[in-house]
């Protein structure tokens, strides 16, 4: 998913900048974290490597290298290929299946020209792998690199190298291959998380892969450290858009990110040079048409610079002029232009009082308009954030640039790579698939035949679709657009709110025992009782007493979607103990070869095995390399089990201690987020998804939740009786008329204001 | 970077944008000490090339770490003010053009006249306004083609005399007309309604206000009364501490001197003489004792650096970057609820003239500061603004603040000042990060209250005691026609009752409110 940012506004500018710099931070330090732990592996595997083979060394790790990708690709497309055959059945059909790519082939002259080549290039890419050049093994340490790096950062960053990388990217056809095995990678370890899920039986297999994975990418960083390659070749860019009516803010932020590892592209800068005077009408109709022109054809540059186009997220404030009249103007125009794109929009809600005299007039116009065009409102309220910053953080005096850090950094703890967490009622069916993905990965077909395959699929728009609604299946886990999909089941009801925990200061993380138990408890209180604060919670109002106006008056929620980020989530507690066993029994196994089985993983194993077999005589052809790569990564594993049982017993014992206190056990036992969901006789939103990612940052744990519910109904209420009060003086009403807001257009944008309203209020159970 | 261009009309408004642009150098001069011509500078002043005598264009601060080289080119070379001085008197121009400040003007940006207006509105409204219509605009028009992107004329006037009441108000009419999307603002200084030299002014004052309700988006009303005060207030606290100030004087001018070393030469020149306010001061502090009248006898400068202080303070987030950006035509756009009630009344905290810098009238705290902007000795205008009704305020907050400060603030003036009840949070902030001269930080309110009925009255009592028997009025109806007089009292008696009504105005009733609601929605 890539996501283009478009920020407006001095509001908006400021906290995208906040954003993009905590978030390349982040990448950074995580990018070095892997970088070192494979570098330490590499390390430890020379040492336990016999050092009579100094000399061979290099090459066998060459070919190791080539092997394993060998192999890697072959079980992925093995996946890919299942896919398939889901719609067609059987192994057999494949071979039909290309029948009818070779004779679409034969038809379509022109068109065989580049496939063809394609079929070359693969062809060659195997001569290549038997006998790897070394010229060739450079470009693809530095590609490995590349990948590493194009993977952490796609999502925000768009990523650009010197021209003399740019050029050999494009003429060295290894590399093409390359890509599309990175995308093949990133399903894969999809798939394997899966299996560390819940294929504890299969622990045996992913230990293997999970050597081969190590084993690839170690020699890669081995040789990146050893060819020095260097960094400063990839330049790093914000996907952002800056938009703003002065000049001031925008200068500044581009200033500050001299130095930075990463810059915003200046071509997607605009600004005017009269600020919109916190006029909503002037921002909308003077500013808007003009921008959207000038800054138009950048966005639809970015967009298609995406590798896989996600949506827009418009970061604005709905105080002042500028964020509010063009950030609405900006998504209507961008609903006009991108019709199926999700659009996010990040408002900040400004103070009670002090920010703006005519906020209120403000709000109801942006928020009127942006109910229209975009698929959800996140809003970020000022006060809520001011409060947590002085009371829970500890600053004595609070300052934008806090309140903005603190904006940013929940924003990335969102936005960051993460994956569905299924409770363990669902475990059985997750399984299943899990088991049937990895019966597949021991499938050995051609390689040669799956990539030729790939790429012909894409010339048959049938089963492209359906191949890529089974991937959507995955990749939509992480999506924005699934997000969206989520929380506003219906178009009614589309402002989201966020709550989370902890609210602790870096410094005193360390000194605070927090445990998911706490977490998890205070902020499912946090989100009934609309506290955006973890203190003094109302701990009397439950979902178990009768909803009552003032006595019990707990939120109704239309969706929620629940965030956890923590280190050892993915483990389900029920399974330790046997974890714990079979990490034994892996030990035991994985020194010998395998035909050995322990107890436990007999019956699997044994059915591993026939597949493998027969598989083996299925593919005669491949019988040799199928081999080679059996052997060459038993030996790997000979290699590298001390240290990886020890990195599993850690792991273990730190499960065991966390027993109790794991996410899954807590919320799966139905104490906290028992909501009570108002569309749930519609059968639309019975469960709370949750995801969860092993990343985190700044905190060790930390818990989000965004809602989508009735706690927006006393603030919009709030809003709406200030301006209505305002509006019926008709006070500063001629200055919106100045710019061409009709009396009977501001009329209209209340009469939706009060719909929205009367949408959200017939969630709440009457009395 | 948006530009102002400044006008300054008649003796008195030419006095202040005297104080103003020697006040503005310094202080850019203090952020700024390289001497680099850059975006901040630009909003007031322009760079003109020595040869070639065109525009060089401000340093963007994105070629800020640029090679020395560039720096050089982009140095002060020859800095010109922003502005026109407008007078029918050469005798301040004259001032002006020979002391320290006078390099900032040339002489097409000024246009003066040999004959005064004689206290006359209508000799400068009618006659001068008539006669040098076309050298006027052609000499704003000159200004105007300098800017990329104009954004505001700020008018410097007195509204009691002659011309620059008549003259000032003629050219907001022009203005109006010739730049109808330029925001207009006027520092009117309001003659002393209850001893006045100049028996016609309040002719002339509710005559300008007449013209000035309808040509000008923001009027900032300044008393000559309330300034005299606040200098003297000001000085007692002084000689209290005078020891002290002797050592920071001191200080102070050393400190100056290694600032301005850096700027261009020209600049260094007018910083190192002494300011006239600073060589006066200095003489007042030594001769203190011997010469105690001769201050009070002149404190107009004193009076005027507070003026332009506060002009400094409106336009410095327009010039220099902070948090919470404020552009100037938010002003109105905050502050002016209805078209007709743009009089803003204006205070400030902490109050200092330019010379006594850090000693015994710096604040205790910022808490202080802001209950300080609200007290009635601050205010720049006689009106007691606590006891009346406000219909909006805004805070323009400088120096080392945070939104924090500022919230806790407001929460506690909250309780203490009247909002109208369709505005109760009718609060705007604005902070901006650099600091005024010589202060850690200092605030400016800009408030829209209804105690500003009390100089209307008082000037329509003026009025109509001097119209009741036509008095002197012969001298007008030479130039202009008897309706132009109804006409202001007209527009007088209706803003008292806009405000009054206001002032009194009682919230709805539910049922009415929700009647109405119904009403416009359904």
């Amino acid at each position: 998913m890539s996501i283009v940012v478009i920020q407006i506004g001095q509001c908006g500018n400021q906290i995208g900048y906040n954003f993009f710099n905590t978030l390349s931070n982040y990448l950074n330090k995580k990018e070095n974290k892997i970088l070192n732990k494979k570098f330490k592996k590499t390390n430890t595997s020379t040492f336990t490597t016999t050092a009579t083979i100094t000399t061979k060394k290099q090459n066998n790790i060459n070919n190791e290298n080539d092997d394993i990708n060998n192999k890697e690709n072959k079980s992925i497309n093995a996946n890919i290929i299942n896919l398939i055959n889901e719609n067609v059945n059987e192994n057999r059909n494949e071979k039909s299946f290309k029948k009818i790519i070779n004779s679409y082939n034969k038809k379509n002259t022109n068109t065989t020209t580049t496939t063809t080549t394609y079929i070359s290039n693969d062809n060659d890419n195997d001569n290549g792998n038997s006998n790897s050049n070394n010229d060739d093994e450079s470009k693809d340490k530095d590609w490995n690199y590349w990948k590493l790096k194009q993977k952490l950062y796609q999502h925000f960053f768009n990523l650009s190298t010197s021209k003399s990388y740019q050029s050999s990217y494009t003429l060295s056809t290894q590399q093409k291959k390359n890509n599309d095995d990175y995308f093949l990678n990133d399903r894969k370890k999809e798939k394997e998380e899966k299996i560390i899920e819940n294929g504890n039986k299969m622990k045996y297999l992913k230990n293997n892969t999970d050597n081969n994975n190590n084993k690839t990418t170690t020699t890669s960083s081995f040789n990146n450290n050893n060819n020095s390659f260097s960094e400063t070749n990839i330049k790093i860019k914000a996907r952002a858009i800056l938009v703003d009516s002065e000049k001031k803010v925008i200068k500044n932020i581009i200033n500050k990110t001299k130095g930075k590892s990463w810059k915003y592209d200046e071509n997607n800068v605009y600004y005017e040079q009269i600020g919109a005077a916190n006029n909503w009408s002037f921002g909308y109709y003077m500013h808007g048409p003009k921008a959207y022109q000038s800054i138009k054809n950048r966005i639809q540059n970015e967009v298609e610079n995406c590798i896989d186009f996600d949506g827009f997220l418009i970061m604005q404030s709905l105080a002042g002029g500028t964020g509010s009249g063009l950030g609405s103007y900006f998504t209507e125009k961008l609903r006009q232009d991108y019709p199926y794109a999700s659009i996010l929009n990040i408002a900040i809600w400004p103070y009670q009082t002090g920010e703006v005299v005519v906020q209120n007039y403000n709000i109801i116009l942006s928020i009127g308009h942006l109910y229209k065009y975009s698929d959800a409102i996140l809003l970020m309220y000022n006060n809520e954030l001011h409060s947590i910053c002085s009371t829970k953080l500890n600053q004595k005096s609070v300052s934008f640039q806090q309140i903005n850090s603190l904006i940013s950094d929940t924003l990335i703890n969102i936005f960051l790579n993460k994956k569905p967490l299924n409770l363990p009622t669902d475990s059985n069916l997750s399984s299943g698939l899990s088991l049937f993905n990895i019966n597949n990965n021991n499938n050995s077909y051609n390689y040669n035949n799956t990539t030729i395959l790939l790429n012909q699929l894409r010339k048959f728009p049938f089963l492209t679709s359906q191949i890529n609604k089974q991937r959507q299946i995955n990749k939509s886990k992480i999506s924005m657009r699934h997000f969206i999909q989520h929380l506003c089941p219906l178009s009614k009801f589309k402002l989201l709110s966020l709550k989370f925990v902890p609210q602790i200061s870096g410094m005193s993380e360390q000194f605070n025992i927090t445990n998911w138990n706490g977490l998890l408890r205070s902020l499912s209180q946090m989100a009934l009782t609309d506290k955006s604060l973890d203190e003094k919670l109302n701990w009397m109002i439950t979902i178990k007493k009768p909803y009552h106006e003032y006595h019990n008056p707990f939120i109704n929620f239309i969706s929620n979607i629940l965030i956890l980020r923590g280190e050892n989530i993915p483990k389900p507690i029920t399974n330790v103990t046997k974890s714990t066993s079979n990490s034994i029994n892996k030990t035991t196994t994985t020194i010998t070869t395998t035909t050995i089985t322990s107890k436990t993983n007999s019956n699997l194993l044994l059915r591993e095995q026939k597949k493998n077999n027969i598989n083996n005589t299925n593919t005669n052809t491949d019988i040799n390399t199928n081999n080679n790569t059996n052997a060459d990564t038993n030996t790997n594993t000979n290699t590298n089990t001390n240290t990886n049982t020890n990195t599993n017993t850690n792991t273990n014992n730190n499960n065991n201690r966390n027993n109790k206190d794991h996410p899954l056990t807590i919320i799966s036992s139905n104490s906290y987020f028992n909501y009570q969901y108002v569309l749930d006789n519609l059968k639309l939103n019975s469960n709370l998804p949750i995801y969860y990612s092993n990343d985190t940052y700044k905190y060790s744990q930390s818990a989000y939740l965004i809602s989508n519910s009735t706690a927006i109904i006393p603030k919009l209420e709030e809003v709406i009786e200030k301006v209505i009060q305002m509006y019926k003086t008709k006070a500063y009403i001629y200055q919106y008329n100045k710019y061409g807001l009709t009396n009977t257009h501001f009329e209209k944008v209340l009469l939706d204001i009060e719909q929205i309203l009367y949408d959200y209020k017939t969630c709440i159970p009457k009395v | 970077m948006s530009q102002s261009i400044f006008i300054q009309v008649g003796q008195c408004g030419n006095q202040i944008g005297w104080r103003f642009w020697d006040l503005a150098l310094k202080e850019h001069a203090q952020v700024n000490p390289k001497g680099i011509y850059d975006e901040a500078m630009s909003s007031l002043f322009r760079n003109v090339d020595s040869k070639t005598g065109r525009d060089i264009d401000p340093i963007s601060n994105l070629s800020i770490n640029a090679p020395s080289t560039f720096i050089k080119q982009h140095k002060i070379s020859d800095l010109r003010a922003r502005c026109v001085l407008i007078d029918m008197e050469e005798n301040v121009i004259n001032q002006i053009k020979s002391s320290p400040q006078g390099f900032l003007f040339r002489d097409d940006q000024m246009i003066m006249s040999n004959s005064g207006s004689g206290n006359n509105w209508a000799v400068g409204y009618s006659e001068y306004g008539t006669a040098y219509h076309d050298t006027l605009l052609e000499a704003i028009r000159r200004q105007a083609e300098t800017c990329d992107s104009l954004q505001s004329f700020i008018l410097c006037h007195s509204i009691g005399g002659g011309t620059g009441s008549g003259l000032g108000s003629y050219l907001s009419t022009q203005l109006h007309d010739y730049y109808p999307t330029i925001y207009r603002f006027s520092t009117a200084i309001f003659p002393n309604c209850k001893d006045d030299d100049v028996i016609t002014s309040p002719y002339n004052s509710l005559l300008s206000l007449n013209t000035l309700s309808e040509s000008v988006d923001c009027v900032f009303p300044l008393d000559n009364k309330a300034l005299t005060e606040i200098c003297e207030r000001i000085t007692q606290k002084i000689t209290k501490a005078s020891n002290s100030y002797k050592d920071s004087t001191l200080k102070t001018k050393m400190t100056n001197n290694k600032e301005i070393d850096l700027l261009s030469l020209k600049v260094r020149e007018t910083s190192v003489q002494h300011t006239i306010a600073d060589s006066f001061f200095k003489q007042d502090i030594n001769l203190q004792k011997n010469y105690p009248k001769e201050f009070k006898a002149r404190p107009f400068d004193y009076m005027n650096n507070i003026v332009s202080q506060m002009l400094l303070n409106l336009t410095s987030s327009v010039r220099f970057p902070g948090d919470l950006n404020v552009d100037i035509n938010e002003i109105s756009m905050n502050l002016v609820p209805f078209p007709k009630l743009k009089y803003i009344i204006s205070s400030l905290s902490p109050l200092f003239t330019i010379s006594n810098n850090s000693i015994s009238s710096s604040l205790r705290n910022i808490d202080q500061m802001f209950s300080d902007a609200f007290s009635k000795d601050n205010s720049l205008v006689k009106a007691d603004i606590k006891n009346n009704k406000f219909l909006a305020c805004a805070l323009m907050l400088r120096g080392n603040v945070e939104i924090s400060d500022v919230r806790r603030n407001i929460e506690k003036l909250k309780s203490q000042l009247d909002f109208i009840y369709w505005n109760q949070e009718g609060w705007k902030t604005g902070i901006c990060s650099t600091p005024s001269l010589g202060q850690p930080y200092s605030l400016l309110a800009l408030s829209n209250n209804c105690s500003v009925i009390d100089t209307f009255k008082d000037m329509r009592k003026n009025f109509i005691k001097l119209y009741k028997r036509k008095a002197n009025v012969h001298h007008y109806t030479q130039y202009i026609d008897q309706d132009y007089f109804q006409n202001a009292l007209n527009n007088v008696n209706n803003l008292i009752d806009e405000y009054t009504s206001l002032e009194n105005a009682i919230p709805p009733s539910e049922n009415e409110m929700n009647h109405w609601r119904k009403s416009i929605l359904y």
